[in-house]
């Protein structure tokens, strides 16, 4: 990361964590911690697209409702550069700052107001910071439906009367109506049809340039992240495990995670037979993570060593490649080559 | 689009036939029943006629007949329905909207605070109702106004309960989740989104309980703890046929006027009430909604 120079940078983490308690019995106790997130740090440049995957359960959500304070974070410090100065994200300042900071929600069916119409859950975040004039908040929506390919027409409507394309439509002209700089994308697509989904992807690529938006694209499924990122970090329970530039990550993987994940991608061709790495074990919970690098019990590589001690994210290639297991200079991984996948 | 529902369904027709009945029955009480010159500021005394204690069949001037203490029974009927009108909407809409606010709150809030309120809410639902109310009304003195307090006092609760359980569903969806990253405050949330959506099943329960409150307050002014003797309300009315009920040796029906004309201003109150808050349930689960 040092080769990010630091007026580029939009948003830094460090060190974020979000422990959620585990109750017990009649007087909720704290039994234990569920360590959904465990000190992640990252930065994002401006402009810029960041994937952020994962299996279901790694903290990838997480991680991006953190970021908006839409869930307190336990530890960890989040700074967003406005107007060239780096400001702390904290829950006295997210008041002013939620301009700036945006979210995309992953399933368009629950994140709308059923009994709203269209044009007021798009003018809501404009009212809530001050824009009373009710004839302009529904001029902004009308341009705002405009550019992400709806119209006029779709103003009174309520949300059952569309798609679920059309609805995540109606999400992202809700998260842009306040100008934001940073949006996250909380697995926009996962939840449409795969038709439906290059279509929105094309819509965040289109809106990216249009608005110079940054984005943190939490997702599951690594074609879409390959499509849309700039650059990828994966996390595996609660950590990154790796991050690097879109191609390097994908081409050359430094961590055997992230090769066991590429490897799982499916072949479209039924000819080429892929060689698949299947993962021993489920993911371990992240109530009670193994001992040492979290990963060890399912790794193909793990030594004594990775039973001992818990690998850091460290540089391990070229172009900012970062990678968090003891071998990642030794092991010879492989990736999959750009453009093999769908 | 509700409206229009309610009047496809035959039984709701009938429900609404009778409501509006009772609406202009009391809208329109001076002109059907109209009060006799000596009480011209105190209508809702029902006139005597006489001063025997026995009641006396119908006759033309007195179309229901007069009941014990010879009080006309037509005159208290038709006050006797704004009467209820005032004792159904006044403690349906307090109650309602004081279990809206603190279950609402409550649940929205949640954890300890959640815990405390709710805590307090058991220990009123522990009273039986009735038994409550009838303290209550024994500690503040008889009268209507203290019939409302005991009822509105005993009735919230369920209200609370009901809203709680929804709120605590809706707080999890992401519409509520994308409203404060919007910036939307709590105040705001609660108000434009949460209550919204969670309100319906408020509502039916309380067109359901305008009937049995009716019936309650009768209950309590049977008790001789509701309105004061000689006030127009169908409790009472009841009340004064307690004696006659039985009629007379060898003639069992003999004084059948004291009680079936209240019995049924009662019954069918309840009945439009019940029926319209049965076709709301229809109307309003989302499980029929296309």
């Amino acid at each position: 990361m040092a080769a990010a120079k630091n007026k580029d940078v939009l948003l830094t983490v460090n060190n974020l964590k979000k422990y959620f308690p585990i109750t017990k019995g009649l007087f909720r106790r704290t039994a234990g911690y569920v360590k959904a997130v465990d000190g992640v740090s990252f930065q994002v440049r401006r402009g810029e697209t960041l994937g952020l995957v994962g299996e279901s359960g790694c903290g990838k959500t997480t991680t991006g409702l953190s970021l908006l304070h839409l869930i307190q974070p336990t530890s960890g410090r989040i700074q967003l550069q406005v107007k060239g100065k780096m400001l702390d994200v904290n829950s006295k300042t997210i008041g002013g700052l939620r301009r700036e900071m945006q979210i995309i929600f992953q399933d368009p069916f629950s994140s709308l107001d059923p009994r709203m119409r269209i044009r007021d859950i798009v003018a809501e975040p404009l009212r809530a910071h001050g824009l009373k004039n009710r004839q302009q908040r529904y001029e902004r929506v009308e341009a705002l439906l405009n550019s992400v390919g709806l119209g006029a027409a779709h103003m009174n409507r309520f949300p059952h009367e569309f798609s679920g394309g059309q609805r995540q439509r109606i999400g992202i002209a809700r998260a842009l109506s306040l100008h934001p700089s940073l949006v996250v994308c909380d697995e926009p697509v996962s939840a449409l049809d795969v038709s439906v989904q290059a279509q929105v992807l094309n819509l965040l690529d289109d809106l990216q340039e249009e608005f110079g938006l940054t984005y943190l694209f939490v997702a599951h499924d690594l074609s879409v992240v390959q499509h849309i990122s700039d650059r990828v970090a994966v996390m595996y329970l609660g950590r990154i495990v790796e991050m690097a530039e879109v191609e390097l990550l994908f081409s050359e993987p430094k961590h055997p995670y992230t090769e066991a994940l590429l490897s799982a991608i499916p072949e479209p061709d039924p000819d080429i037979k892929g060689e698949q790495i299947i993962l021993k074990g489920d993911v371990p919970s992240p109530a009670d993570p193994p001992q040492g690098c979290h990963f060890h019990p399912r790794c193909p590589y793990a030594t004594e060593l990775c039973r001992q001690e818990s690998p850091k994210l460290r540089p391990a290639g070229e172009g900012g490649h970062l990678a968090a297991c003891h071998y990642a200079q030794k092991l010879n991984l492989n990736g999959v080559f750009p453009g093999e996948t769908a | 689009m509700v409206i229009k529902k309610l009047l496809r369904n035959p039984l709701s027709m009938i429900g609404l036939v009778l409501l509006l009945g009772f609406v202009l029955i009391a809208l329109f009480a001076p002109w059907i029943a109209p009060t006799l010159e000596e009480h011209k500021n105190e209508p809702y005394r029902v006139p005597r006629f006489g001063w025997g204690s026995s009641p006396s069949p119908p006759t033309k001037e007195h179309p229901m007949g007069l009941t014990q203490g010879k009080y006309d029974v037509f005159y208290g009927i038709i006050w006797g329905t704004r009467t209820a009108f005032q004792v159904g909407l006044i403690v349906t809409g307090l109650s309602c909207l004081l279990g809206v606010l603190i279950g609402s709150v409550s649940a929205y809030i949640g954890g300890k605070f959640d815990e405390v309120i709710m805590r307090f809410v058991d220990v009123f639902m522990s009273f039986p109702f009735l038994i409550a109310a009838i303290v209550i009304t024994a500690v503040l003195g008889r009268g209507l106004d203290k019939v409302i307090i005991a009822l509105v006092l005993f009735r919230w609760t369920g209200y609370a309960r009901l809203i709680r359980g929804s709120v605590l569903q809706v707080k999890q969806d992401e519409y509520i989740m994308a409203a404060r990253a919007g910036g939307v405050s709590h105040p705001a949330i609660l108000v434009r989104h949460i209550i919204p959506n969670t309100i319906f099943p408020v509502l039916i329960q309380a067109s359901m309980n305008m009937g049995s409150i009716v019936v309650t307050a009768a209950t309590l002014s049977f008790l001789g703890l509701g309105a004061p003797e000689g006030y127009a309300d169908w409790g009472q009315m009841i009340s004064f046929a307690r004696n006659w009920v039985l009629g007379s040796p060898g003639e069992p029906l003999k004084y059948w006027y004291t009680v079936v004309w209240p019995g049924a201003a009662i019954v069918l109150f309840v009945l439009s009430w019940n029926l319209i808050g049965d076709a709301f349930r229809d109307i309003m689960d989302p499980r029929i909604q296309a």
